[in-house]
């Protein structure tokens, strides 16, 4: 019984991402609208038959804007998490393997990045860095590195203690050999799990920079964007920013979902989630 | 004990003097000089000339930062272009609000999370707990500005019990200035599966088997044995929490119009006042390293275990 509920939080989770994997893949099949194309005749429209989510201040369909800025809040998601994973894993695997001085320093500069909010690193990178799709996979990315960092030096302190990695090293395995073929690939499955809550992460903060307006410039939908465009109207017509965060917390909600599915499959003991 | 708190004293400082370096040197990187910011696109290169010698703007990098630095120790961060007065001041001006935001946030919230936490403990696999996972599940999983949008038309628009501009309305009651943005924290749900999963975590210790054995009543188990032990993640949680708090401010504070830190620090990003980008972000850093410092402390002391493995640095 217990196995069920476990794989249901993976299931849900995983069925909620792939379904917006799915629209956003298919986004021209999914509307014959145009995301850019202004009618100002036809602004501000309640969800109905011809537009299924309404239309937002400029009379862009908002259920075009969604699909195509999944594209793009995904993208960014996608990117900036492998950044900070690629970086955090191998900084920390390696922090935590060869310890003394570089560890020391390394763990000092990761101390002086978790020192700010990540939110507010992410917009301070994001203005030295100037507004674009590909400098966002920084100002994102770069935040999130502590948290890869922290997790594989953790699992890496404890892992190279373990005997398989003694006798490895008694038949002769170099440091590199040591850290690539029996340490990393022990650290990775802890990295998996803490994976999808970056995403989740990642999804938020582009949605976050974007509310405060310091998203991927306009016109490129994103989500984060077309929040940004029905903020102002939030009191008059709030549907645009209702649908876009709508979208946001399912997705947020579906890695959560299955990060917390794959924390439990991990580790039992652990109990983050119903069972 | 008194190691470890020395010890964790001492590991601050070069996270400051980190997080003061990096904000010099980043703040600088911004494209767009804060002369031709300030002065405006009609400026002669011979005013912004003046304007930069004025402002010790023509000196080499590092002999700014040794200023900025020695006069760091003076308790000066540079005047702000915007408003021309120093930005200790109007960052102090405008820091209580924050801290008060933040304070206020967390302990309410703390207060439903641990009760809702609790509850879904006890009632393990049946509806009660569904229902509180779930609704603490989503609400960790819609984001911040999100809430505080719903927050905001179903309470000030729809039901007309808050002010839309919280801090602005004069003569609204001090309870409502603060009940928009600490709704959106308390819906945020954060800390419920925390105190959940901890408190079912001490259920199955031995201890609790052997108070059962003993014949104590449930409450009393639930409540000395339980949930006293249960209370040192909680406590880590929530000094966590009231140290994000101060970036949560960031969004709550546009959200919501408060006149705290971080309104001022995006006013500051808008109007390119680098100098008060610059100290904003600099207290709030030092607020976050000095909630987190007094969290490893408060844990370090009720809890020895910690203590012995924060000897561990990093």
């Amino acid at each position: 019984m217990r196995a069920i509920f476990r794989n249901k939080l993976i299931i849900i989770g995983g069925a909620i991402i792939l379904v917006m994997v799915f629209l956003v893949a298919f986004a021209p099949l999914l509307t014959s609208y145009d995301y850019g194309k202004v009618d100002l005749r036809n602004k501000q429209l309640p969800p109905g038959a011809g537009h299924i989510m309404g239309t937002d201040a400029y009379g862009r369909d908002v259920w075009t804007r969604i699909v195509y800025g999944g594209r793009i809040s995904l993208v960014v998601a996608i990117c900036s998490t492998a950044l900070a994973l690629v970086c955090g894993t191998l900084l920390g695997t390696l922090s935590g393997f060869v310890r003394g001085t570089f560890d020391f320093v390394l763990g000092r500069v990761i101390d002086v990045m978790m020192a700010f909010p990540m939110l507010l690193l992410s917009l301070i990178i994001g203005i030295v860095m100037g507004s674009s799709v590909r400098n966002m996979f920084f100002s994102i990315g770069i935040p999130i590195i502590p948290m890869f960092y922290r997790m594989s030096r953790a699992t890496t302190l404890s892992i190279r203690e373990r005997s398989f990695v003694a006798a490895a090293r008694s038949m002769g395995s170099g440091r590199f050999r040591l850290i690539f073929r029996h340490v990393l690939p022990n650290v990775l499955p802890h990295i998996l799990v803490i994976l999808s809550s970056a995403m989740g992460g990642a999804i938020l903060a582009e949605s976050s920079l974007g509310f405060l307006g310091y998203g991927i410039p306009i016109p490129t939908p994103s989500w984060g964007l077309i929040v940004n465009d029905g903020r102002n109207f939030m009191f008059t017509y709030p549907w645009t920013t209702a649908f876009a965060g709508a979208f946001i917390a399912l997705t947020i909600l579906g890695f959560n979902l299955l990060g917390d599915g794959l924390r439990d499959h991990m580790d039992p003991k652990i109990r983050t989630s119903m069972k | 004990m008194r190691n470890y708190i020395i010890k964790r004293l001492l590991f601050a400082i070069p996270t400051l003097l980190g997080v003061f370096i990096v904000v010099f040197v980043v703040i600088r990187q911004i494209p767009g000089d804060s002369a031709e910011v300030m002065l405006g696109p009609m400026a002669t290169n011979e005013q912004i000339e003046i304007y930069r010698v004025k402002h010790g703007l023509d000196k080499p990098g590092i002999v700014q930062f040794w200023i900025a630095l020695t006069n760091l120790f003076k308790g000066d961060l540079g005047v702000s272009l915007s408003h021309n007065r120093p930005v200790m001041s109007i960052v102090f001006e405008r820091l209580p609000s924050t801290i008060e935001l933040a304070l206020y946030g967390i302990v309410f919230s703390s207060i439903i999370s641990i009760t809702l936490g609790v509850v879904a403990a006890c009632f393990r696999g049946r509806w009660p707990d569904i229902a509180i996972v779930s609704f603490s599940t989503l609400g960790m999983s819609l984001p911040t500005f999100f809430i505080g949008l719903w927050v905001l038309v179903i309470f000030a628009l729809k039901l007309g019990v808050i002010p839309v501009l919280s801090n602005m309305a004069g003569g609204t009651p001090y309870w409502k200035t603060l009940f928009g943005p600490v709704m959106t924290m308390i819906l945020g749900g954060t800390g419920v599966r925390t105190t959940r999963s901890s408190m079912l975590e001490i259920m199955e210790e031995d201890f609790i088997r052997t108070a059962r054995s003993k014949g104590l009543p449930g409450w009393r188990i639930l409540f000395r044995h339980a949930l006293g032990n249960a209370l040192i993640p909680i406590v880590t949680m929530m000094g966590y929490g009231f140290a994000i708090s101060f970036g949560g401010a960031i969004v709550l504070e546009t959200v919501f119009v408060r006149s705290g830190v971080g309104k001022l620090l995006m006013d500051a990003i808008g109007s390119r006042d680098y100098p008060l980008v610059q100290g904003a972000t600099f207290i709030i850093a030092i607020f976050m390293i000095l909630a987190n410092l007094l969290t490893d402390i408060v844990t370090g002391v009720v809890d020895p275990r910690i203590r012995v493995a924060g000897d561990e640095p990093g």
